[in-house]
């Protein structure tokens, strides 16, 4: 199908307009409002719109400023022939006159009807046109806003024909027939049965059932088997049981015989233990009675040797006893002597003493005497002294006690006291009354003419009854301070004189220099008496007086001691003194000879002491050996009575000893007995025996109670037989088996069927499309290269999806392309559709593009240019309205240009 | 000593298998309710049944229907009531079972009682010792005192030889082989070797070794059995005293064979398995009839009622499954009550011709007591099916999926199979209707 001529008129903007149609390339340009677009609807609506239909479709054609009816007429080529449609429309009224070239034609509804045969595309009309309208033949018609759309939505439109011509198109694609469905849907639904959306075993179907039944009958088989197993285990335990029990019985009667004998063995030698120990003791005692008697026989012989050997020894003691006296006694009567010459020279020495006492007590009489003679000569002229002493100190109390200070004192208060007047005298005042014919008093006391008063204080002078006069001598106040000082000073003077009752200063004075001489003869007299010895001097005389006392005393008791035979006594000192020599003398030679006595008597003394305790010692020893002697005779007989004589002893150790030879000898035999009997292993081997029989009787027990347990397992309640169970189970699990292999395989062969159906589709699916993704690439590749293509993806609707394939790029889904490259990409779609459409059209059809390209910069319009011009080489019309003819100058089209 | 029911009925009561002590005389008073024992003493011949392996409660549990499992563990039953028709016919003195009369040693209740019932019907004593199945070990069926009570009450005839003793009967000694573990490990017939030299037992009659195992080439058939020595529970016919024997009555062994001049395995009195080997002879009883230093005179009674059938089928190409169909319906008629097929099927299908296949399966598992199936048939789609598939100028997908599944059909491993269903899936959903 080709557009040839178009002639519009009253339609829009234009009023009447014509032109003619490359058969190939077409460019309508124009700016905008110049009602190119208008053209295109006018064409679409020539062909598509019956001529009758009114209403707002009607309404958008009428022009509004021109009037009259849309008429378009359109000359087309179709089936191979030229037609010519001519439409008015008028609503009811619009009338419709298709003309074949032959000159035939066909007038309104015969004339849309053969035009819809001709295009193989119903007409539209009605209330529906509105909206279908613009649809029909849109994937030709790419109206103004539309070239971005998704291509493949019009490849779904046109699946049928697609398709159908695809098939025709290709060598091997060759679609699917209705059987084809049917059996790929019989396929699926089997398939839907046995597996779920994602290809797994689907529960409840067969299969399924028939795993979990095979699951199933295996635990059934699983249980059957074990009570089985429990059977055989019974009748193993029950065997094996009844072995034991029956070893033991076997084992028990010998090992009982063991212990039996064992046990008499045992008796047998506690037995002899015993008897062994009543040897052992007989033997012991024999040995004892023995013993004892060859003791006190060893005893008694030693006892005699003892008793000889003392009395041998008695009998030089005893005489060397008597040697030992006799020295002791001389030694006694040396002593003695001794004593007597000491006692005699004591005596001698004691006078001497008396005599010499004497002589120094009267010696030292008269030295007391002259001593106190001495003192009592001292204490006369002490005496004088004091008594002048005493005078002077009378005649000093008697003067008043003034010290030089004092004095002194009163001399300042003297002239302090004449000062004083002096200043009062100074200020008094003089009245005199010179004549008076009345009486005049002065402070009451009546002045007489020629009266001289000195006033020294305020005094009140009255004159007659009437006149009184106060006179203030000094002023008033000065003259009364001076008073008092006055008045002071006087009696400060007068109370020191009062106090030492002197009269005046002179008098002091005089007092003063008496008592100084006074006190310093006093001072004389005190040196004096205090150098003769002062109040000491008394108390040493009273003492002196004391010692002479003393000492005669002394004299007279020591000549009372000596008694009247020797009362010679010196009359003075020296004679005294010379005696008191002589004695002395006399002394130390007593005391000589009294030394040398008491050390003769010691000396003996001692030599007596020695010889008494060496006799002592003898006699002693010579008691302790004697009483010893006593104590053995003692002993000896003691032990002879009890043991008796040296024969008698003799008989009795000989019968002990055969005694004890006896015991011994049946000691070792009942040893020997015993140790025949190897006790020490005999209660290890009744322990063994008595353990063994333990063990076996246990093992015996323990078998009996397997045994038991066995037979209980193994008498079953007859309910069922365990063996036609197991054989039940076996075969069940075995059918089970098999038909889970048969649903198994079963499905998986129609598994199998779904995916070569599956996989058989998609290949003639892809087959068939192959000559479209051919196509569609070939446009492309005008657009962006060699390397460029489509994947067209495939689906139950038909074209799903389109991808853009760019060397080096990753696939681009349409939706995801940029403005111009979708237009671009929707326009190689389409035209490769209408290329495969045109089969159906002689070969061609026209395809229109109302600013399609808004999108695309002018570098990729010289590309496009290159895609449209293939696609008119290839056979179809071309015709491309713009706003911008210049792009497209290396179209080559034939050109209209329109409203310029 | 040897047991003797010719002895005082003191000193017999006192087995356990027999009654409780203080049923003093019940031995012998059930001699006196058996006149045909009696009644034979003369001939000093003695004529009796020879059974075992009744393994009454075997669970058939691959069976997995309720109804005809249980139908087979009746029949077991049945089969031991039956005896009673041929003890009668025989005029049997009496009736030996050779081990295994229950099929484990902890039978149910139920199993008991039934048993002790169907053995108190035979009307004649019946000794029996326990076989591998319901030996005699620790707490064993024959020591539950349940057990004891039914058999006092419902089965006084019966007598259980628990010791390897003999017993003397009127008419004959037993020297039973009791086994009284699963598996015993020597020869449990050994004690008779020198036993049968005993001279305190009587001379003048007919001597039987009771016993249950195997002997050379002949042994346990139980699949659970397979792990178990050769030489377990082995019985070893030649070294018995064959001269001083009359009769060595076997258990075991399912199918009925004579092992012996004087040995026979008498075979289970009803089928439970099919058949293995060839010359395999189950669903039997022996009547026999013996005389002191005579051979035996055998006779087998077959006794079995279900029919246990094995059929083998190749398929050639689709066209053969109708033979098939056809076979069957030769065999088995229009019901298959009272049938057990073992069918092994070998050969390759088209997926149109398995799916008629599993049909025709169907309907015979479910007619027959029992189909146990040997299924080796290889479904492989057929040229025309793999065309249909893939040559499906209108339907791209499908044949682009179907080519795909048929390059992966070839081998034997998991992929393969899971394509070959694969392809079924696929020709099913394309075969529905729209």
């Amino acid at each position: 199908m080709r557009l040839l001529s178009l002639h519009v008129r009253n339609y829009r903007v234009h009023q009447d307009i014509s032109l003619t149609f490359d058969p190939s390339r077409n460019l309508i340009g124009g700016p905008n409002e110049s009602g190119k677009s208008t053209l295109a609807e006018a064409i679409h609506r020539t062909l598509f719109l019956r001529a009758k239909t009114g209403g707002g479709l009607r309404k958008e054609m009428i022009s509004t400023h021109l009037g009259g009816d849309p008429e378009i007429s359109l000359g087309f080529e179709a089936c191979g022939h030229r037609w010519e449609i001519q439409k008015r429309f008028a609503g009811p009224k619009g009338s419709a006159r298709l003309t074949h070239s032959d000159g035939s034609s066909f007038r309104d509804d015969e004339a849309e009807t053969r035009l819809a045969e001709i295009l193989r595309c119903d007409t539209q009309g009605g209330r529906l046109s509105a909206s279908q309208l613009p649809l029909v033949w849109s994937h030709l018609w790419v109206w103004q806003g539309s070239s971005g759309e998704d291509p493949a939505a019009h490849a779904r439109a046109h699946k049928d024909t697609l398709v159908q011509r695809l098939q025709q198109e290709g060598v091997a694609a060759v679609m699917q027939s209705a059987t084809d469905q049917r059996v790929r849907e019989r396929v699926g639904t089997a398939y839907a049965e046995l597996f779920t959306a994602t290809g797994k075993p689907k529960a409840g179907s067969k299969p399924e059932i028939a795993r979990l039944q095979l699951e199933e009958a295996e635990a059934a088989l699983l249980r059957a088997r074990e009570t089985g197993s429990r059977l055989e285990q019974a009748v193993i335990d029950h065997t094996r049981a009844e072995r034991e029990i029956a070893d033991a019985d076997t084992a028990l009667p010998s090992l009982r015989a063991g212990r039996g004998g064992t046990e008499a063995k045992l008796t047998q030698a506690g037995e002899l233990k015993r008897m062994e120990e009543v040897h052992l003791r007989a033997l012991e005692s024999a040995s004892l009675v023995l013993n004892q008697a060859a003791a006190a026989d060893t005893k008694i012989r030693g006892f005699h040797q003892q008793a000889a050997g003392a009395r041998e020894g008695l009998d030089p003691a005893e005489k060397k006893q008597a040697s030992l006296a006799a020295e002791e006694q001389n030694a006694r009567s040396t002593s003695e002597t001794a004593a007597i010459a000491q006692r005699q020279s004591a005596d001698a020495l004691r006078k001497c003493r008396f005599h010499q006492d004497l002589a120094i007590a009267v010696s030292t009489a008269f030295e007391k005497s002259e001593t106190h003679q001495r003192l009592a000569a001292r204490h006369a002229e002490a005496e004088v002294i004091r008594d002048d002493l005493n005078i002077l100190r009378g005649k000093l109390s008697q003067l008043p006690p003034l010290a030089a200070k004092e004095l002194a004192k009163f001399r300042q208060l003297e002239r302090e006291t004449a000062q004083a007047t002096t200043s009062l005298e100074a200020m008094a005042t003089g009245i005199e009354l010179v004549a008076s014919n009345t009486t005049v008093t002065l402070d009451e006391k009546a002045l007489a003419a020629g009266d001289f008063q000195i006033l020294t204080d305020t005094g009140d002078l009255v004159i007659g009854n009437h006149a009184r006069l106060r006179i203030r001598p000094g002023g008033g106040g000065s003259l009364a301070d001076a008073r008092a000082r006055h008045d002071s000073a006087r009696r400060a003077w007068s109370d020191a004189l009062d106090h030492h009752a002197l009269r005046d200063l002179d008098h002091a004075a005089t007092v003063f220099e008496q008592r100084q001489s006074l006190e310093q003869q006093i001072a004389q007299c005190e040196t004096r008496w205090k150098a003769l010895g002062g109040e000491a001097l008394a108390i040493e005389l009273a003492a002196a007086k004391a010692a002479l006392d003393a000492a005669e005393a002394e004299v007279r008791r020591r000549k009372e001691i000596l008694g009247s035979g020797d009362s010679a006594t010196p009359g003075n000192a020296v004679a005294a003194r010379d005696l008191l020599a002589a004695s002395g003398d006399n002394l130390a030679a007593a005391e000589t000879a009294e030394a040398s006595a008491r050390r003769s008597a010691e000396h003996t003394r001692a030599a007596l002491e020695a010889a008494s305790q060496a006799l002592q010692r003898h006699c002693d020893l010579i008691a302790t050996s004697r009483q010893d002697l006593r104590d053995l005779e003692t002993s000896i007989k003691v032990l002879e009575e009890n043991h008796g004589d040296v024969a008698a002893r003799q008989l009795s150790l000989a019968r002990a000893r055969e005694a004890e030879q006896q015991a011994a000898t049946r000691l070792a035999a009942s040893r020997r007995d015993l140790s025949a009997l190897a006790p020490e292993t005999l209660s290890a081997d009744l322990d063994r025996f008595t353990r063994a029989i333990g063990r076996q009787e246990a093992a015996r027990r323990e078998a009996e109670d397997r045994r038991l347990t066995a037979r209980t397992h193994l008498i079953l309640d007859g309910s069922s037989d365990p063996g036609a169970e197991h054989s039940h189970a076996l075969a069940r699990c075995q059918a089970a088996r098999e038909l889970h292999a048969s649903e198994q395989r079963r499905a998986k062969a129609i598994e199998k069927l779904h995916q070569l159906f599956s996989s058989s589709r998609e290949a003639i699916d892809r087959s068939l499309v192959q000559p479209l993704t051919d196509r569609i690439s070939g446009y492309l590749r005008c657009l962006f290269g060699p390397g460029a293509g489509i994947r067209v993806n495939l689906s139950e609707g038909g074209i799903e999806g389109l991808e853009l394939i760019r060397t080096g790029d990753p696939a681009f889904g349409f939706a995801s392309l940029s403005g111009g490259a979708r237009e671009q990409v929707a326009a190689a779609v389409r035209l490769a559709m209408a290329e495969i459409l045109a089969a159906e059209h002689d070969g061609c059809l026209p395809v229109l593009f109302d600013d399609a390209f808004a999108y695309t910069d002018p570098e990729r319009t010289q590309s496009l240019q290159r895609m449209l011009n293939l696609a008119a080489l290839r056979g179809l019309q071309v015709i491309v309205l713009t706003c911008t003819p210049n792009d497209y100058s290396a179209f080559g089209a034939s050109e209209i240009r329109m409203g310029g | 000593m040897p047991a003797s029911v010719r002895s005082t009925a003191d000193e017999a009561s006192h087995d356990p298998a027999i009654g409780a002590p203080s049923d003093p005389g019940n031995w012998r008073l059930r001699e006196k309710r058996h006149p045909s024992v009696s009644a034979s003493i003369a001939s000093m011949s003695v004529t009796f049944l020879h059974t075992a392996d009744w393994q009454v409660g075997k669970p058939f549990a691959s069976v997995r229907d309720d109804t005809k499992r249980h139908r087979l563990q009746q029949e077991r039953l049945h089969a031991v009531r039956r005896i009673s028709e041929f003890v009668a016919e025989s005029h049997a003195d009496f009736v030996l079972v050779a081990g295994d009369l229950f099929d484990s040693t902890h039978p149910t209740k139920s199993t008991v009682s039934a048993v002790c019932g169907a053995i108190g019907s035979l009307k004649v004593p019946v000794f029996a010792i326990p076989g591998n199945h319901d030996h005699a070990g620790p707490g064993s069926i024959w020591e539950q005192e349940f057990f004891q009570r039914e058999q006092r009450e419902l089965a006084p005839n019966l007598r259980v030889l628990l010791s390897a003793e003999p017993l003397v009967l009127d008419k004959a000694v037993i020297f039973p082989a009791p086994l009284l573990r699963r598996h015993e490990p020597g020869d449990p017939t050994a004690w008779i070797r020198s036993a049968a030299e005993d001279p305190a037992l009587p001379d003048d009659l007919p001597r039987i070794v009771l016993a249950h195992g195997s002997v050379q080439g002949f042994g346990s058939m139980d699949d659970d059995e397979a792990d178990a020595s050769p030489a377990v529970n082995w019985i070893d016919l030649s070294k018995l005293p064959m001269d001083g024997l009359e009769y060595i009555a076997l258990g075991d062994w399912h199918g009925t064979k004579q092992v012996g001049a004087k040995a026979w395995y008498c075979g289970t009195p009803e089928i439970d398995r099919f058949p293995k080997g060839e010359g395999n002879d189950p669903g039997n009883l022996l009547k026999v009839t013996l005389t002191r230093r005579s051979a035996p005179q055998v006779e087998k009674i077959p006794s079995g009622r279900l029919l246990w059938r094995e059929l083998a089928f190749r398929f050639s190409d689709d066209a053969s499954l109708d033979l098939l169909g056809a076979r069957l319906d030769e065999i088995f008629g229009q019901r298959g009550d009272g049938h057990l097929l073992l069918l092994t099927l070998e050969g390759s299908l088209g997926i149109e011709a398995s799916d008629r296949l599993e049909s025709l399966l169907e309907s015979w598992e479910s007619r027959l007591i029992r189909l146990k199936l040997d299924q080796r048939v290889t479904i492989a789609p057929t040229d025309q099916e793999i065309a249909e598939l893939t040559r499906r100028a209108g339907d791209p997908l499908i044949a682009t999926v179907a080519s795909q599944l048929v390059s992966q059909l070839d081998g034997e491993g998991e992929d393969a199979a899971i394509a070959r269903l694969a392809l079924r899936e696929l020709h099913a959903a394309v075969s529905l209707n729209p």
